[in-house]
């Protein structure tokens, strides 16, 4: 049995609906990470686990309670928010120790939990300060370590990371996902980064309009992206449309492409085609193969992105800079070509209905 | 340096402005005897026991007036703050009705209403009394008001009420050991404003409790019929006053407030 269960669970604010119909099974210890732009319903999803808005329709079930009406107090949750809300008249030690104190335990169990906290976060020695004396990178460790204080059941995080610099960032992330594994604390994470939460989590959701996408494994979510949303949304992605010849091949201007699945819509249909920028090798090595002109070389240090241009299409490839082939120039006229299995045939979505071809 | 010379200017000016009242009614108040200065106003002043029970009553009310104040009004804006912010706009108009409404039209309004069945408070000491205090609230909710409301609007309210809630603190917790002390220094000011504001309102404690009950009232009455003894009694409640102040502030004191976190 599932430890945190969403059960068709809806939320609707006067008429407009932020969350559709959300229903999640997750595992005890698991890392999720809702995923989506903004305005999908990931914050109220969290902020429904969270207790801060009450499900519509639906059921919250926590460790076999039903929690969908229980108030935020009274559900020994984690949450550690965007702007990492310490309470400003409280040093480090107060501000970890707060929920501890709350619950009536005894000052020389506090003590000795704080300082383990600290310890964990690597601010041993921070505990007479205030908030306002630290960064924001140990700010919002401080949060972490005051939502874990009580042991809370469950751990939520609304974009921990976003008021941070990039360099805090990655180290925290990383932090983050490494006290998550030492305690072993079911942890729901809520993020419009898609390297965030790739990064971080064992499942991701991804959401749009209130709806869950696709939920499933990282490279998952990343290498089999059900729907044009979930595959434009994660990661770099060349949309094409292309024409159903036979339930094996597709057709692009004048190239005929071979996929390795087979593909579903009906032949002499136009469906749209999905390459990842990393899986087009320059030359002819596979017999999927197209030309164009190239327009544009950036440089990205590890990895150099070509943009291609391809009938009336942009097409992007990334190369390793691997020092040894040289890098195109401008103008140049050059073969590409990608293997049977990197060919995506998706289906339209559903939800957005919206396929983002990228067009010249 | 014309800065320089400037800034001295109005430092002058604003020195005179503010001290020169203040020492012609000290230099005044040391003149009741002819042609020496001596403190036979101040002796007068104090030998009269209505001086002290006027005052200590009067003090009392402002202190009764203050936490009632925020007792009453910080957990409905902080309310109105997190859910009701629609609301926000009738709470300003409210706000603005003792400055509209004279406090004569107040107190007439109190005394034919309260004076008579169902509600005849005017019939006993504690009804006045507690009038009274009604009334001073009334007077004191606009300051009280723009303080609270400036203090809730500084610090990210919602947030820490919600991480608050998620630690396990009940809303009484909330209340007293997040909300309280981050706006703490905003609600001091509202505090001194209504500490004063009764200490020297006439009009309410004139009709409601009369004579020589509360402090305004009897130092109206005996400048009516005394010279010096006013002033010097002027002079005493502007020292108390701010000993009043002050002792408040220190009790307030602590760390700089510092909002945290970005917002």
């Amino acid at each position: 049995m599932s430890f945190l269960m969403l059960d068709h669970v809806q939320k609707t604010f006067g008429s407009t609906v932020a969350v559709a119909d959300m229903s999640l099974q997750v595992a005890q210890g698991e890392f999720i990470s809702l995923l989506g732009p903004s305005g999908c319903g990931k914050t109220t999803t969290l902020r429904m686990i969270a207790g801060f808005e009450s499900p519509s329709t639906g059921r919250i079930v926590l460790n076999g309670v039903d929690i969908s009406h229980t108030p935020t107090n009274k559900r020994n949750i984690g949450m550690v928010f965007q702007s990492y809300a310490l309470f400003p008249n409280m040093t480090v030690a107060d501000n970890i120790g707060f929920g501890l104190h709350v619950s009536g335990t005894d000052r020389h169990t506090i003590t000795s939990r704080v300082a383990e906290m600290l310890h964990l976060i690597d601010l041993a020695g921070y505990g007479q300060r205030y908030p306002h004396q630290l960064s924001g990178g140990q700010q919002q460790r401080v949060a972490l370590a005051r939502a874990l204080a009580r042991q809370p059941q469950i751990l939520l995080l609304d974009e921990p990371l976003s008021a941070l610099d990039a360099k805090i960032r990655d180290s925290l992330r990383q932090e983050i996902r490494t006290i998550q594994r030492q305690l072993g604390i079911t942890t729901i994470y809520v993020t419009h980064d898609q390297q965030e939460a790739m990064a971080l989590s064992d499942r991701i959701v991804v959401m749009s309009h209130g709806h869950v996408a696709q939920i499933g494994a990282p490279h998952d979510i990343y290498n089999t992206p059900q729907s044009t949303f979930v595959a434009s949304f994660v990661g770099t992605l060349n949309q094409l449309p292309a024409t159903v010849v036979t339930t094996q091949q597709i057709q692009f201007a004048e190239w005929q492409w071979q996929s390795a699945h087979p593909i579903t819509a009906p032949v002499g249909t136009t469906v749209t085609c999905a390459i990842r920028p990393e899986l087009l090798r320059l030359g002819d090595t596979y017999h999927n193969r197209c030309q164009g002109e190239v327009r544009d070389v950036i440089f990205h240090g590890a990895t150099i992105r070509i943009e291609l241009a391809v009938a009336t299409y942009t097409l992007i490839v990334d190369m390793f800079n691997d020092r040894t082939t040289p890098v195109p120039a401008r103008g140049n006229h050059l073969t590409v070509s990608f293997p049977d299995n990197a060919l995506l045939v998706l289906n339209q979505d559903v939800v957005t209905g919206s396929a983002t071809t990228i067009q010249r | 340096m014309p800065r320089r010379f400037f800034a001295w200017l109005w430092s002058i000016l604003g020195f005179i402005y503010f001290f020169v009242p203040i020492y012609a009614t000290l230099e005044f108040s040391l003149k009741a005897q002819k042609g020496v200065y001596s403190l036979l106003a101040y002796e007068r002043v104090f030998a009269d026991s209505r001086f002290g029970t006027s005052f200590v009553f009067s003090a009392q009310m402002a202190v009764l007036t203050i936490v009632l104040c925020i007792v009453l009004l910080l957990p409905t804006l902080t309310i109105t703050h997190l859910f009701f912010k629609r609301f926000r706009i009738v709470l300003e108009l409210l706000a603005l009705v003792p400055f509209v409404v004279p406090s004569i039209i107040l107190v007439f309004g109190f005394i034919r209403f309260y004076s008579r069945p169902p509600l005849s408070l005017t019939n006993t000491t504690l009804g006045t009394y507690g009038l009274l205090l009604a009334g001073y609230m009334v007077l004191a909710m606009p300051y009280m008001y723009r303080a609270i409301d400036a203090g809730l609007r500084a610090i990210d309210t919602r947030t820490l009420v919600e991480a608050a809630q998620s630690l396990g603190a009940s809303w009484m917790t909330t209340m007293l050991r997040v909300i309280f002390p981050n706006i703490r220094v905003a609600i001091l000011n509202g505090t001194f404003i209504t500490f004063a504001i009764v200490m020297g309102e006439l009009t309410l404690a004139q009709f409601l409790v009369g004579g020589t009950v509360a402090f305004a009232p009897y130092l109206a009455l005996l400048g009516r019929a005394r010279a010096y003894e006013p002033a010097a009694l002027t002079v005493i409640s502007l020292l108390l006053t701010w000993l009043t102040i002050g002792t408040m502030q220190w009790l307030g004191r602590g760390q700089r407030i510092n909002i945290s976190g970005a917002r």
